[in-house]
């Protein structure tokens, strides 16, 4: 679909950029230390960092990917939201307190607090670093894709805006910036789903969108030429020939005599979604020598059937083990991998003491659940609210906002973009603290003084910030969104097993902790190269041809970790290896 | 190939083993170090072998925090729990996912079935759970300050 300019859009999102720029160089017109550019002086406020938690962890995946998700395939994208939230039960009740304890700047510290040993942060450091590139791709590449149809310019364009503000704000100043653009971010993310959310419950479901009925049904083709132009229907794509919106309700429980339900209460919602009927659509493609023929049919779905597992994962209906395992896989990654996460790690050296780290990780707990509630109803009220693009799954909130006004879309459209800059900033944080700190002086023994520190660090936040500009704008055409899910399952794989055992096993050793960050990430990195996805995806194989059982890692490689750990602990027991 | 089932079992007891022994551990060292505070010995908890960070020290003391604070003990123990509470309640949502997923259109809650609930349930539990967890931090908190 064609999607209009929306000048208010830029306007909004441009306000919001100087703003948040402005605020950087204020907050960072003193001279600053190693304490304040790593760790906010460690002042930060528990509320204040709890809410950056949300703004920290909630990535454009989050709220345009899940949306787009529930929006096509109905509960599926939900299992994504619990998987993502329980991950924090993980940083609650095991690591926020240890880790506030144990470190000063980066996870690194804390990993190895015992044992002072460079070989600890030598391949700590390189699994933050990997970690946190892994993520910074699909940030990168998603701001690039998200400002075409949101703020009408060219993918290189948002990558390079993106890149070039991310850098300003940390380098500015350094984790303080950081900080208050993650608590804005995420204040304004939960604040306007949940308006949107209201707007959904209020309106209530109406037949066909709202408009006259009828067409729901037809099937439409868009192809691409050879020479690149576009066809809708068999003639040239334009604003009066485009492609017709999808996504609505065909049939409204018996007990609604008109066209419409009216106002809602959050469980009538989706109890009457669930006695409904709706029409989704699917895309079918064919090539010949007219171009590439895609067809979006419209298919007609029970309610009841849309909210539960099964419409993505289709290994759920399917029955078969390895698909099963596959997911089983997924959620436990899901689970390991957000307390292992480095740029949500960094959060818990911004606040004073534990206490505030626990109070901190509530007050996280608390906005994102929140907010993958809200997105459910987003989710839901998106797909029923014929406005959807069935081209592109990730504007599917942007879209919802717009049938209820054109300032709530430009508003939204400009949330959107501005999630990527939270994410990214907390990244190339994360990145920055393992570079300077870990890498140049702790494991090759530079001596710094603190104002060499922050200045080495800043150096390493401008390197960062051009690498992800330059990788955004490399990457554009490869599929990058389970790039995500490799960082999570490196993550969990490499630095959770050394993390959970080094707090509760005292004969772990640093051998065993270096052997298992090594296995975990080089064996999930090795598990996903070879796996049916990524033959599918990015090498274009067929995915039989694949060699391991199914594709997500985390049920073979977290078990691997603690075992490779455990092992290497035992052996190196008691050589003086302390 | 085994049936899943099992599997899941299989799993849930060595997470109870596992568990039980963290608590073990912890016990042990709430009670050297209530028994050594009571003897008026200097403090450092069994199962810690004195590895003390030594002299290497640009990072400061070094033990895990838990084992030098009843306090502490106590809040790790609680945590712990929690944590375990929850991940039988995340484990049985995903066993009813891979094992019975007709069970999830049971429709018992006002018309909403059983997976939109057992979902949005699962937040509100960890929500709930992370309330729990302060309170009990602060109890152990005031106990040991007493």
């Amino acid at each position: 679909m064609l999607h209009e300019t929306s000048a208010a859009a830029i306007a909004i999102f441009s306000a919001f950029v100087l703003g948040v720029v402005g605020l950087s160089f204020w907050l960072g017109r003193r001279k600053q230390s190693a304490q304040a550019y790593y760790a906010a002086h460690g002042e930060v406020h528990w509320f204040v960092n709890g809410v950056a938690f949300a703004g920290d962890y909630l990535s454009a995946a989050s709220f345009l990917g899940i949306c787009g998700m529930i929006a096509t395939a109905g509960y599926d994208g939900f299992l994504y939201s619990i998987g993502f939230l329980a991950g924090w039960i993980v940083a609650l009740f095991v690591i926020a307190e240890p880790i506030k304890a144990l470190g000063r700047f980066t996870f690194a510290d804390a990993l190895d607090a015992r044992f002072n040993s460079r070989g600890i942060k030598l391949a700590v450091a390189i699994s933050t670093l990997v970690v946190s590139v892994f993520y910074l791709i699909p940030q990168m590449v998603g701001a690039g894709s998200l400002i075409t149809p949101l703020l009408g310019l060219p993918h290189a364009a948002g990558v390079v805006i993106v890149g070039v503000v991310v850098t300003l704000i940390v380098v500015t100043a350094g984790m303080v910036s950081t900080t208050w653009v993650q608590f804005i971010k995420g204040s304004l993310l939960v604040l306007f789903c949940g308006l949107l959310t209201g707007l959904i419950l209020t309106r209530g479901f109406a037949l066909h969108g709202g408009r006259p009925g009828g067409a729901d049904l037809a099937p439409q083709v868009r192809t691409v030429r050879p020479d690149g132009s576009v066809l809708v229907n068999g003639r040239p794509q334009s604003r009066e020939n485009d492609l017709r919106p999808v996504g609505t309700v065909v049939k409204l429980p018996d007990r609604f005599a008109g066209t419409s339900t009216g106002p809602l209460s959050p469980l009538e919602f989706l109890s009457t979604l669930e006695d409904s009927t709706v029409v989704t659509w699917s895309a079918t493609k064919r090539s010949d020598a007219d171009g590439v023929h895609t067809t979006y049919s419209p298919v007609e779905r029970k309610g009841a059937d849309l909210l539960k597992p099964g419409g993505s994962f289709k290994g759920l209906t399917t029955g078969r083990l390895a698909d099963r395992l596959d997911f089983a896989s997924l959620m436990l990654a899901l689970f390991c991998g957000t307390a292992s996460l480095p740029h949500i790690l960094i959060r818990y050296y911004t606040v004073k003491d534990a206490a505030a780290a626990r109070k901190s990780t509530v007050v996280g707990i608390a906005a994102i659940g929140g907010f993958y509630v809200l997105t459910l109803y987003l989710g839901l009220g998106a797909m029923t609210s014929g406005a959807l693009d069935p081209t592109d799954s990730n504007m599917a909130a942007p879209l919802l906002a717009r049938t209820f006004s054109e300032t709530l879309f430009a508003v939204i459209s400009a949330i959107a973009f501005t999630t990527v800059l939270g994410t990214v900033s907390g990244l190339i944080m994360a990145g920055s603290g393992a570079v300077a700190h870990d890498l140049a002086e702790n494991v090759f023994g530079m001596r710094m003084t603190d104002h060499e520190k922050v200045r080495c660090g800043k150096f390493a936040a401008v390197g960062l910030g051009g690498i992800a500009i330059v990788l955004g704008i490399l990457f554009k055409s490869f599929n990058v969104s389970f790039l995500v899910g490799w960082a999570f399952n490196i993550a969990a794989s490499a630095n959770l097993p050394a993390l959970v055992m080094l707090l509760f096993w005292p004969r772990t050793t640093k051998q065993g902790i270096i052997a298992a960050v090594t296995v975990g990430m080089v064996s999930s990195l090795a598990w996903i190269l070879l796996s049916a996805d990524t033959f599918e995806k990015v090498y274009g194989l067929s995915r039989e041809a694949s060699i391991v059982p199914f594709s997500q890692p985390g049920l073979v490689t977290i078990p691997l970790g603690f075992a490779v750990l455990v092992v290497v602990s035992l052996f190196t027991n008691g050589r003086g290896s302390r | 190939m085994s049936s899943p089932r099992p599997r899941i079992r299989r799993k849930v007891a060595i997470l109870f083993v596992r568990h039980s022994i963290d608590l073990e551990l912890l016990d042990s060292h709430l009670v050297s170090e209530e028994r050594g505070r009571a003897a008026g010995a200097p403090t450092d908890a069994a199962g810690c072998h004195g590895e003390r960070a030594g002299p290497a020290g640009m990072l400061s003391p070094v033990n895990p925090p838990h084992h030098d604070d009843p306090a502490a003990v106590r809040r790790a123990r609680a945590g712990l729990t929690l944590f375990f509470l929850y991940v039988v309640l995340y484990a049985g949502f995903i066993g009813l996912v891979l094992v019975r997923p007709e069970w999830l259109s049971w429709r018992p809650f006002g018309g909403v079935n059983l997976a939109i609930a057992y979902g949005l349930g699962l937040i509100a539990a960890a929500l709930a759970l992370a309330a729990i967890y302060m309170a009990a931090c602060r109890w152990a908190d005031r106990r040991s300050s007493r």
